[in-house]
């Protein structure tokens, strides 16, 4: 019944709000099967991607195709599909994890009540709220309401989950829990990570994008982007008065403090001079060498004009 | 602490200054008051008079009217008030800004004070807004230029100084600490709706106290002390005086701003000032301890597999599912629960209170109980229909849940379908705790009829339907304007503007959503012939409801952009099948029960609106005003045959009137005045004659004759009408004729010659039609107007005929004597005659009735037959009844004259109107006044017994003695029947039960006063003022009873019956009456007639001084200072003191215990002759004197009767 290779196609997507704000540029993303991550700064355009994916609002232009299903004219059917997680939600205090999630398997159209039942309970196991299902949700620690909220993304048989920035605010043992639940369940579908922290995306993301200002940067395997970079970061330590120097010098991509020093990483085909000394890159350094050259190209842009 | 105390205090002063809402409450409360200004100013056509009282002459800018403005206007600016006041610190953490504030070096007292004057400043001047309005108003050019006082800036800020700074110090104290103290924005808007409703049935509570000082006390809002302070001024007083500093009012506002520091003081000292303040918010859970979980991986994941099969049937469970849990999420709540308990209290307060008249109630009866429980709880229904409305539009918002509601797979109609259907599955549970409520006020007041269909009908059958309409109505709004507490104030507003349609023009039900011609329930009809317009006119609404509905529905916001624009271009997707064709169906019924009620109400049925009603009445008089008072033959003999069908809501006249030429001069033609509703089947002269105007418009028909009528000449005028009742009319549905309890009068007959009552009678009426103004009644010494009594101008004294005939399960009834009673073709006739000429004043009425009899035999051996025909069930007081009419023959064939007739019978008819009426020997009287009193020994008066005896007191006064249609008219037959009634209450229940009636009568009489439209006139030019003729009536007959004594006053009367009873044209007036009882009145009194009857005369009486000695002899010395006052007030209430020379009580009171209960028992009561001003007294009395004063029995009018005795106190 299931296509299992059902491909998120989308095109061309642009929207601009009505204070003016262009969130999306003309967005171009193929997300095949498993877990895609969507990179960004905040205020990139991430929420607004996902929230024009996940039916909640529509773009000025572009289409949003899965499979041959055309979202945005079938939002019903896209709904039917679908398992979202909002960067923030709520909940009602006074109603327990079992109940909530029972009554959100009616809306999802489970209707036979034994298998949502049995639904409920295998997501609360899964999630580890088992132990206490009968608590009201307002009582909860953000770490449980997160995974209270993966649950209830995953009811039903969704073949496209969206998470946006599912992550903010949890623990590192919660985090990484939640890590090993999420690639667990984008063995057999389409699962969107949004995230502004690299390492997630390095940790679970077959796929990847960067997005910025609305437009997408990059993207590719996390992997094949790494090589496409190396031997072209370099690292030098340096004092930090000297950072100002260096930054009209070279093409400083990040810079961070260690051990008093800090620590600058260089873009650049060749060695930039004696002190630097070339580093393996990781996924962080295409991150910020992708976003170090949109700037750079508006900085001209704006230049010119 | 002190500039820092200004700097926090100009931070929010500037803070408040640039946010919106500031600009928009303001704004709000120059609009209210700008409409309620123009209003009171007559600009929406007749104009109303705030206040305690409507009517009076009062300005729309006098001090009495701003005051009032700015006083109720604030109370609901008490909304704002909450979220101005609320809101300063309780921001600080919805921002979470507070960790910010409370690490810099202020102090508490600074933060908090600081805080709340600036909000206390910038929300004053939001309230300034309401004299802003009010004086723009006064310039707008649609005022009446006469409405209008000249502009006094004080009055406008007097109202502030005393009334409004010091509520919004208090009430801001208030809703500063909920804010500040619980932190929860739904804590403190619900505390806001909590303190309405409290304030609200406090109100009502206070105003049953009786302790007027305690009542200004509580209130904290100072209107109870307002209303004490000016309840008897004059339109003369309240058009010039400001509020005064009485001692009420001081007291009130003096208390509630100790209270308002204490409650400052309370916020001071309980609020942490520290970052770790969690604040206190009411019902919030705890937080789950943090429990460490272990982190186990478990290994592979397996989705639970599920089926979901999507179909109609599916979302229709997801419907039901979603409804239970909206009805769940909504009852369950507290803030629910909390105005649910409030609005039961305020019920059973209600309840307790039910039908009170003249302190005594009637029993319980489901329409009753419906009517005033279902009432008052209906401003709790429509709190929680608004105030839930929001909640459940805004529900998954609120939560910050809507995201993922909004992409879960459910069609689109299912969130707003569900909440719309929990929302009216609460009113349901609403209206069962109605019932609930009812159902044990009737048990606790020993009433077990409960009438359940009653109850279902009149809840579920009619309140529900009210409901829900505005609930599709709320939602729209909320849906529309898509911001919670602007939708809130639209329904306000909403039900305001409801108020001002009517006033605008816009009176036809069609156009009024949720209207309906109105629906009313009788026990003898029950809800009758109403039932199938309300049905047509409910499908109509309903119909346009559901239009609404897909409206609200197809602009239900989902997504996350929500501005109107966006779902409007959205809707257009949604404009399924489904959709179009519901919205097809619902518009094609509203098109066609709209065309249907349409074809009724203005095709069947003439339709006009109150403007083409008084403009046809002006047309009428500038027609036909040349033919008034041409001489007119008069009626001398009735004979009719009445059909009456009460199923069919039809019925005709059948006969003739004999019309006879009393003039010295012959007439040529009969002008005819026939009810536009009539089918004029035959109209006949039984002499040739022409019909020359046939005005259909106006109704005016003249025939000429082709002889004129000499002198002494008699014709007869034959006629057959008609009346049908076709389909239903907008509004005033007739129910006169129903299908049980029939009450049609003569004036369905035609009336002979120009008729001056159908004249406009407000002289501004009148100017807007150019016409000229007009006495309201004929001088009292007109003697063209004393050739007409007031009972009609076109006969005297009449003699009766008449057959009627009813449906089978009915008995119909009319003035006379039963002469035969025969059944034909399935109907009932009956011919009644009378024996002897009557006025022209005669009714018919049919029913099914049950029927109590008994006798009542005179001293002279003559039987009168009494008889009552009751609606079975209404058995309750039947007997007082008839102890009444007997107690009262014997009084009045005793003190007055003979009973000229040999039966005297009481008719039910329904509650309608709720009044009793005499008719020659017979008596109709509504089933809601008497028939369902609850008469408890003891307590209060006894209604019944008095209404029946004053009835039958018409039966002299208004049946044998007629006046003249002139002013004083209504002294003879009202005050005449209210004396009648009192003294035989006083020979049945004694002094004590005339003293409680008198206390009522006096408080009716000077509440009366002060709301006259026109101007006061003395009891001798009466009008119809109610007011006057009985309250003040019954005041000046029982002073004149003491002082005269009630024999010599009686015979009086006597005298004046015997000159006058039964006597033709011309008729008599006050003038004559009082010359009889000036005859009986020694000359040392004669001014007393003048001031009771010729003037308006106040007495400003009171105790100064009352002391006690005990003397060695064990008798007392008492030593009385008294201090008199006399003032004579004009039509406008303008007062002069007058000098005073007069003969008052002076009396002292022992105690005595008479059936366990002390009463007052007078030891020394005599007349003295009083001057202006204090008058000392000593007595030695007997016995241990307990209260001493002038005027003790309350004789004279005045304002103040509780200051005319006081207490003794000892001295050595």
């Amino acid at each position: 019944m299931k296509d299992p290779h059902k491909t998120l196609l989308v095109q061309n997507l642009s929207k601009t709000y009505s204070n003016g704000t262009k969130a999306l540029k003309n967005i171009n993303l193929t997300i095949p099967k498993g877990m895609f991550g969507l990179l960004g700064p905040n205020g990139a355009g991430k929420s607004s991607l996902m929230r024009t994916i996940a039916t909640l609002q529509e773009p000025d232009c572009g289409s949003i195709m899965l499979g041959d299903m055309d979202v945005l004219q079938q939002k019903e059917g896209m709904r039917r599909v679908l398992g979202y997680l909002p960067q923030e939600f709520g909940v009602y205090p006074n109603i327990s994890a079992e109940e909530m999630l029972g009554h959100f398997a009616v809306l999802k159209g489970i209707s036979n009540s034994r298998e949502r039942k049995e639904a409920v309970e295998a997501l609360l196991q899964q999630t580890n709220l088992y132990e206490v299902r009968k608590k009201n949700l307002g009582g909860y620690s953000g770490g449980m309401k997160q995974r209270f909220g993966i649950a209830q993304a995953l009811l039903g048989n969704p073949q496209l989950i969206i998470v946006d920035e599912p992550t903010a605010g949890l623990d590192p043992a919660e985090r990484n829990r939640f890590h090993n639940l999420l690639s667990e369940i984008s063995e057999n579908i389409i699962v969107i990570l949004s995230t502004h922290i690299v390492e997630d995306v390095t940790d679970l993301c077959r796929n990847f994008a960067i997005i910025n200002r609305g437009e997408v940067l990059l993207e590719g395997d996390p992997l094949q982007v790494i090589d496409s970079i190396d031997g072209r970061i370099w690292r030098k330590f340096i004092r930090k008065n000297e950072l100002e120097e260096h930054r009209l010098r070279y093409k400083v991509i990040s810079s961070r403090l260690y051990a008093g020093q800090t620590i600058i990483h260089v873009y650049s085909e060749a060695r930039p001079g004696q002190d630097f000394e070339a580093v393996a890159p990781v996924l962080e350094d295409v991150y910020f060498s992708k976003i170090y050259e949109a700037s750079s190209l508006q900085q001209e842009v704006s230049a010119m004009s | 602490m002190n500039t820092m105390f200004k700097e926090i205090l100009l931070f929010e002063f500037r803070y408040r200054l640039k946010r919106p809402a500031t600009y928009i409450y303001s704004g709000l409360l120059f609009l209210m008051s700008f409409l309620t200004m123009l209003g009171l100013g007559g600009a929406f056509g007749e104009s109303f008079v705030l206040g305690d009282d409507s009517g009076g002459k009062v300005l729309a800018n006098s001090p009495y009217q701003i005051n009032w403005i700015i006083t109720l206007l604030s109370w609901y600016g008490l909304l704002i008030t909450c979220s101005m006041m609320g809101t300063p610190v309780f921001r600080d953490f919805e921002y979470r800004i507070h960790p910010l504030f409370y690490t810099t070096p202020i102090s508490k007292a600074g933060y908090l004070f600081g805080r709340f004057s600036g909000s206390f400043l910038i929300t004053l001047l939001v309230f300034m807004g309401l004299a802003a309005g009010a004086f723009l108003a006064t310039l707008m050019p649609w005022v009446e230029a006469e409405k209008l006082a000249p502009f006094n800036l004080l009055w406008y800020l007097q109202p502030y100084l005393i009334i409004v700074i010091p509520n919004l110090f208090f009430t801001g104290a208030v809703f500063f600490g909920l804010g500040t103290l619980t932190r929860s924005g739904l804590s403190l808007y619900v505390g806001g709706i909590i303190f309405l409703l409290l304030y609200v049935m406090a109100s009502s509570l206070i105003s049953d106290l009786d302790n007027e000082m305690i009542a200004s006390l509580i209130d904290p809002m100072g209107s109870a002390a307002i209303y004490y302070t000016q309840r008897y001024w004059t339109s003369a007083e309240r058009n010039l005086l400001m509020l005064p500093f009485s001692d009420q009012l001081v007291l009130n506002r003096t208390l509630w701003l100790a209270i308002s520091l204490a409650i400052l003081a309370f916020c001071y000292n309980r609020f942490n000032f520290s970052f770790a303040n969690a604040g206190r918010k009411f019902f919030r859970k705890q937080s789950m301890a943090h429990t460490t979980e272990e982190i186990k991986l478990t290994g592979h994941i397996a989705l639970p597999s599920v089926t979901q099969p999507f179909s109609f049937k599916s979302s229709l469970k997801q419907y039901f599912h979603l409804t239970k849990m909206e009805f769940k999420g909504t009852v369950r709540s507290i803030y629910f629960i909390a105005i649910v308990t409030a609005g039961t209290l305020f019920v059973f307060v209600m309840g307790a209170q039910l039908g009170k008249l003249y302190g005594t109630t009637v029993f319980p009866v489901t329409s009753a109980v419906i009517r005033v429980l279902g009432g008052s709880f209906g401003l709790f229904i429509f709190i929680i229909i608004i105030f839930y409305s929001g909640e459940l539009v805004w529900r998954e918002r609120d939560k910050r849940m809507n995201q993922i509601y909004d992409t879960l797979p459910v069609p689109n109609w299912l969130p707003f379908t569900s909440k719309l259907s929990a929302l009216m599955l609460v009113q349901v549970v609403l209206l069962l705790v109605v019932m609930l409520c009812g159902l044990i006020v009737q048990t606790f007041k020993g009433y077990y009829r409960y009438e359940l269909d009653v109850y279902f009908t009149g809840l579920f059958g009619i309140r529900l339907i009210e409901y829900c309409m505005l609930i599709v109505l709320a939602m729209l709004v909320q849906v529309v304007v898509n911001n919670k507490y602007l939708g809130h104030f639209i329904l306000v507003v909403y039900y305001l503007f409801n108020i001002f349609l009517e006033e605008l023009g816009w009176e036809h039900n069609l156009y009024s959503f949720n209207s309906d011609p109105g629906i009313t329930y009788s026990a003898m009809n029950g809800y009758g012939h109403f039932v199938g317009p309300f049905i047509v006119y409910k499908i109509y609404w309903a119909a346009f409801a559901l239009l609404l509905a897909v409206i609200t529905n197809m602009l239900w916001p989902r997504g996350t952009e929500t501005s109107l624009q966006r779902r409007f271009k959205l809707a257009r997707m949604q404009l399924t099948r489904s959709t179009v064709l519901i919205a097809a169906a619902a518009f094609t019924i509203f098109i066609l029960t709209g065309g249907f009620i349409f074809y009724n109400t203005n095709i069947l049925n003439v339709y006009r609106t109150s403007d083409q009603q008084e403009e046809r009445q002006a047309n009428y008089e500038k027609k036909y005003k040349k033919y008034d008072a041409i001489p007119q033959p008069r009626i001398t003999d009735v004979d009719l045959q009445v059909d009456i069908y009460p199923g069919e809501r039809t019925f005709s006249f059948k006969g003739h009137f004999w019309i006879k030429n009393k003039y010295g001069k012959p007439i040529d033609s009969v002008h005819l005045h026939i009810p536009e509703e009539a089918e004029i089947r035959q109209i006949t002269l039984n002499q040739p004659a022409r019909l020359v105007v046939k005005d259909e418009e106006f109704d005016y028909y003249i025939y000429k004759m082709a002889q004129p009528m000499r002198p002494g000449d008699s014709v007869r005028l034959n006629l057959d009408l008609l009346y049908e009742t076709k389909g239903f009319r907008n509004s005033g549905s007739n129910t006169d004729i129903v299908y049980n309890g029939t009450f049609i009068k003569n004036n369905y007959l035609p009336k002979i010659g120009y008729q001056p009552s159908f004249e406009l009678s407000h002289d501004h009426l009148r100017e807007k039609y150019g016409l000229p103004p007009k006495p309201y009644m004929a001088d009292v010494a007109d003697s063209a107007a004393r050739m007409n009594n007031y009972y009609s101008n076109h006969a005297d004294w009449i003699n009766f005929n008449a057959i009627i005939s009813t449906a089978s399960d009915q008995i119909a009834l009319a003035p006379g004597y039963l002469q035969k009673e025969w059944t034909a073709n399935g109907r009932r006739y009956f011919h009644y005659k009378m024996d002897a000429p009557i006025i022209n004043f005669y009714a018919f009425l049919s029913a099914d009735y049950a029927v109590k009899r008994d006798k009542w035999i005179g001293k002279d051996g003559k039987e009168v037959t009494i008889e009552i025909y009751y609606h079975p069930g209404h058995e309750y007081n039947l007997d007082r009844m008839i102890s009444s009419v007997k107690k009262s023959l014997d009084y009045f064939t005793a003190n007055f004259s003979p009973y000229p007739h040999r039966q005297l019978r009481i008719l039910e008819f329904p509650g309608y109107k709720s009044i009793a009426q005499s008719f020659p020997n017979t008596i109709p009287y509504s089933e809601s006044v008497g028939f369902i009193a609850d008469i408890e020994e003891d307590e209060g008066v006894d209604y019944p017994f008095y209404l029946t005896a004053h009835e039958v007191a018409h039966q002299w006064w208004g049946q044998q003695v007629v006046s003249g249609d002139v002013q004083g008219s209504r002294l003879m037959s009202e005050t005449l029947s209210q004396y009648s009634a009192l003294m035989v209450m006083k020979q049945e229940y004694g002094e004590e039960m005339m003293k409680k009636f008198l206390e009522y009568e006096l408080n009716l009489y000077l509440q009366g006063r002060t709301g006259e439209a026109r101007k006061e006139l003395p009891l001798y030019r009466v009008e119809n003022q109610d007011y006057i003729h009985y309250r003040k009536g019954s005041l000046v007959m029982h002073a004149l009873a003491d002082y005269l004594g009630e024999e010599k006053l009686n015979r009086a009367l006597q005298d004046y019956i015997k000159d006058v009873a039964f006597q033709q044209a011309p008729y008599t007036n006050s003038i004559e009456f009082l010359h009889f009882i000036r005859g009986v009145t020694p000359d040392s009194l004669q001014y007393l007639v003048t001031d009771m009857f010729e003037r308006i005369t106040l007495y400003e009486n009171k105790t100064i001084e009352a002391t006690y000695r005990k003397l060695e002899n064990d008798k007392y010395k008492v030593i009385l200072i008294v201090e008199a006052k006399k003032f004579y007030a004009d039509g406008q209430g303008v007062e002069t003191e007058a000098k005073l020379n007069d003969w008052i009580d002076i009396g002292i009171m022992a105690r005595e215990k008479v059936n366990g209960r002390w009463k007052d028992k007078p030891i020394y009561l005599e007349k003295h002759q009083l001057k202006s001003g204090v008058n000392k007294f000593d007595f030695i009395v007997i016995e241990e004197p307990e209260k001493a004063g002038i005027d003790p029995y309350h004789l004279l009018i005045d304002r103040n009767p509780d200051d005319n005795t006081k207490e003794l106190r000892a001295s050595e």
